[in-house]
């Protein structure tokens, strides 16, 4: 497929020219540096809108009672935090990633959609304002919850205004996402370095491949189902409506086939950039390359087959439940597999801890604890218990917030210097982990007990019972949200120069043996593999050589 | 360039032949969704 890429018939205009002046440049781009950029500092703004949220959340709930929103406001918050973080952070960050890496690592000059990469950032930004604006109208943003189940979503009382609005918007992020995996399926396919054999590749163009492919297969469902949505508030449909023969819970079982994969899109790419650190900072080549590949594909097709484990309580029949129990927990097989394959890429490696190492390593552990209280929200019967109470809470959090994000922060730090030619201050790094991973635990370890002994989520006030583990909480989730202005000071001043050492091409020891981007110049140029690489990295993946 | 499925296929037309593919692939998962539900 590769083989020819060397025979370009045409060059695109800006192939021998830097970039446009002024701020036209971030309007008008196609380089997919310049892209990657937009996307990661759009997902840092926006991860602090949906931060200053959560403060809101954890302060209204630091004391029983009702003190500082009313409830619709504080339901309007959870909902919006929820959509802000996942839709216009998480998934923006990595696809920021993808931008930045794609090309780097398999040797290509761009992206192979350069306008439509450009396209796809404008509506995201397009999108998220859109939802942001509902927070202005009468009635306030949407607070029925991110999953936005109907009769509830549908009442004026929840809604206001708002439906329509949260509505296109999620059409405009769905489009922008699919725009967005088609450039990163057609890169992958058709750009690679003639060299890079597919079994080459490193696992986060790996983990991009595969997620892309959900991408394609959800986003699109979710699209029809809060359209459904819209037809039954304005144009008299009833797909969710009983009185007039339809039913809420299809609602819930298309939302799922598009959640449950959703939440893969937001940890796959993250097993990628983890699967790429650790090696470096291990001086080992990955363990099990061939098996991570395996593996992310087996959890990619079985999150289509497990969507139901959301929706125990519904009345599904018996077979039903006990089919998407004992197929949600196949998934702990795959995820296993690679919590093993990292730690045994530690095993006995001349480890160092720099910050990106810390907080993969944070990740593994904290990681594996989320997929932990996944296995015990699987077992049917049990979760009659947990559903809809913080145990849920506390499981997603522990696989979002030390996963994801912590490993988004780990690859600011590995590829920062590379991009800016810059190092960070690595005694700030530092206190920004110990700090995120030390408080991350207060905010959400407690979060169990409070579910376990029964305390619902999205609920503004509670019974004193819950006071103590909930105080504990919010004062965790204060710490971790001033934390993170550390990492925001951090970013700007290695922008602008950091500690002014000059980094060299490697940055890190040995890392151009495990990936391309390395054997570029520090910082990387404007315009790179013009010509592709004639030789690959081929360390990350020994064992199949 | 009349041939256009054939092996001397430029990267250019088969980025825009993979776009059409993967977008028709999503239009028909929407489809499938919209279906199933009209069907209950
Ligand atoms: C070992 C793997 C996992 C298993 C077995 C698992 C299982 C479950 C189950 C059974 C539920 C539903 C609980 C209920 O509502 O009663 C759930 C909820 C959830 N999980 Fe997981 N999970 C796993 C991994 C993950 C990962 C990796 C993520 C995200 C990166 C994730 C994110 C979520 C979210 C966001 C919810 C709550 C959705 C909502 O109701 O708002 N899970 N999980
Ligand atoms: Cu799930």
């Amino acid at each position: 497929m590769s083989a020819v890429v060397a025979e370009h018939d045409e060059h695109h205009a800006d192939d021998h020219h830097g970039p446009a002046k002024g701020l036209l440049r971030w309007i008008i781009t196609t380089n997919h540096k310049d892209i990657g950029t937009l996307y990661l500092l759009f997902a840092l703004a926006m991860f602090f809108v949906g931060g200053s949220m959560a403060m809101v959340i954890r302060a209204e709930l630091f004391e029983p009672g009702l003190q500082f929103v009313d409830p619709a406001f504080f339901n309007s918050m959870t909902t919006m935090h929820a959509l802000v973080m996942v839709f216009g952070a998480v998934m923006p960050a990595f696809v920021g990633l993808a931008n930045w890496q794609i090309p780097l690592m398999i040797g290509a000059a761009d992206m192979a959609l350069p306008r439509m990469n450009n396209m796809s950032f404008w509506m995201l930004v397009a999108g998220v304002l859109l939802l942001a604006s509902t927070l202005f109208m009468e009635g306030g943003a949407p607070n029925g919850g991110w999953t936005l189940y109907p009769p509830l979503v549908l009442q004026p009382i929840t809604v206001g205004k708002a439906l329509p609005f949260a509505v296109f918007s999620v059409h405009l992020l769905g489009i922008s996402s699919i725009m967005g995996a088609i450039n990163i399926i057609a890169t992958i396919f058709n750009m690679r370095a003639p060299a890079m054999k597919l079994m080459d590749m490193p696992l986060f163009v790996w983990t991009w491949l595969i997620t892309a492919f959900l991408l394609i297969a959800v986003m699109p469902v979710f699209a029809g189902a809060v359209t459904m949505l819209l037809t039954d508030k304005f144009f008299h449909t009833s797909f969710f409506n009983a009185a007039g023969g339809g039913d809420p819970v299809l609602y819930e079982h298309i939302f799922w086939f598009f959640g449950h994969p959703e939440v893969y899109i937001m940890i796959l790419p993250t097993f990628g950039v983890a699967s790429t650190i650790i090696p470096v900072f291990a001086r080992k080549p990955l363990f099990g390359y061939a098996s991570m590949v395996w593996a992310t594909g087996a959890i990619a097709f079985l999150s289509f087959i497990v969507w139901a484990h959301h929706m125990f309580t519904v009345g599904m029949p018996l077979a039903g439940e006990l089919y998407f129990m004992y197929a949600t927990m196949l998934i702990a097989v795959p995820t296993g597999v690679k919590v093993f394959n990292w730690t045994a890429t530690m095993w006995k490696g001349a480890m160092s801890f720099e910050t990106p190492m810390l907080f993969c390593i944070a990740f593994v552990v904290l990681f594996t604890m989320g997929g932990f209280t996944g296995l015990m929200m699987a077992i049917a019967p049990v979760d009659f218990q947990y559903h809809d109470t913080y145990f849920i809470v506390a499981h997603f959090h522990y696989t979002l917030v030390p996963a994801s994000i912590f490993i988004l922060m780990a690859a600011g730090y590995f590829w920062l210097p590379k991009w800016t030619g810059h190092m960070y201050n690595e005694k700030i790094g530092q206190l920004h982990f110990w700090l995120s991973a030390i408080s991350v635990n207060i905010l959400f370890f407690p979060q169990h007990f409070l579910g376990l002994a029964g305390m619902p989520r999205r609920i503004p006030d509670y019974a004193v019972q819950f006071a103590d583990w909930n105080m504990i909480s919010s004062i965790g989730g204060f710490i971790f949200g001033a934390s993170q202005l550390l990492f925001l000071y951090i970013v700007i001043d290695t922008i602008k120069g950091g500690t002014g050492e000059k980094v060299t091409d490697e940055v890190w020891e040995d890392a151009s043996k495990h990936s391309l981007e390395w054997t570029l110049p520090s910082p990387v140029p404007y315009h790179t593999w013009t010509t592709p690489p004639a030789m690959v990295p081929t360390e990350h993946v020994l064992d199949t050589h | 360039m009349q041939c256009t499925l054939k092996l001397n296929m430029t990267t250019k037309n088969k980025n825009i032949l993979t776009a059409v593919i993967l977008i028709a692939i999503a239009l028909s998962f929407y489809i499938i969704a919209v279906k199933q539900a009209i069907s209950q």
